[in-house]
């Protein structure tokens, strides 16, 4: 099973930065589930987040 | 750039050039780790060679000359140059012309001043961004977040379509399929 990362989604482009890191956090979830660890969902920034 | 953060954005930048993790270093001054990488990014040459700093300072004087041509040529258009004719003599209007002893002024002179003060225009607007369709072509986060859920269970959908048609295929006898289905 591969994901679909040769198209990412309509107006990815435009999304906020947090929000298209997001996305491809959600994807790696999805695709590599084994793969992942406690690192790989970091706690949500403290202070300002820059986009 | 802050005018009263500057020194402290200048040991910033020198701890985390000298490897001090941007983490540890937001730590020490109770900072976000993302300014700190927009701190040190700030003064941080990029491939090409400049930094933000750099550019906004030759921003600052390509618009200080444009203003200058700018003037230049307002000036020329306003009052241009008399022809002179070939032996290098100005050129009067002739006696039964209406404006006959005036002094004949060179309009091609005029017209090369109007187009070169167009450019400038242009120069200006290119050097500030305002001739882009867009400037901010970032959507609300919102509307962004929305779509990504939505891209997300398409994404879901797609992976658990395509377990179930390796499953299916695993589901035959053999020797149509071997390999051990991996989710």
């Amino acid at each position: 099973v591969t994901p679909a990362i040769n198209d990412l989604p309509e107006n990815f482009e435009r999304w906020p930065r947090s929000v298209q890191l997001r996305y491809l956090e959600e994807l790696h979830a999805i695709y590599y589930p084994d793969t992942r660890t406690a690192a790989d969902t970091p706690p949500a920034i403290q202070g300002e987040v820059i986009d | 750039v802050s005018e009263d953060g500057n020194d402290r954005n200048d040991e910033i930048w020198a701890l985390a050039s000298a490897g001090m993790s941007h983490s540890a270093i937001a730590a020490k001054y109770g900072i976000s780790r993302a300014r700190v990488g927009q701190i040190v990014n700030a003064r941080t040459p990029a491939v090409f060679g400049f930094t933000e700093a750099h550019r906004a300072a030759v921003r600052y004087q390509e618009s200080e000359t444009l203003k200058r041509l700018a003037k230049a040529a307002e000036a020329v258009v306003a009052s241009p140059p008399p022809r002179s004719s070939a032996i290098g003599k100005v050129v009067c209007w002739p006696d039964g012309h209406e404006r006959a002893g005036e002094i004949v002024v060179d309009e091609s002179v005029r017209v090369a001043a109007i187009r070169e003060r167009r450019l400038i225009s242009e120069s200006y607007r290119r050097l500030t961004g305002t001739d882009l369709a867009n400037t901010d072509r970032t959507m609300s986060r919102d509307e962004a977040e929305k779509a990504m859920l939505a891209a997300i269970a398409d994404e879901r959908a797609r992976r658990d379509k395509q377990l179930a048609d390796l499953q299916a295929l695993h589901a035959l006898p053999a020797p149509y399929i071997h390999a051990k289905v991996v989710p």
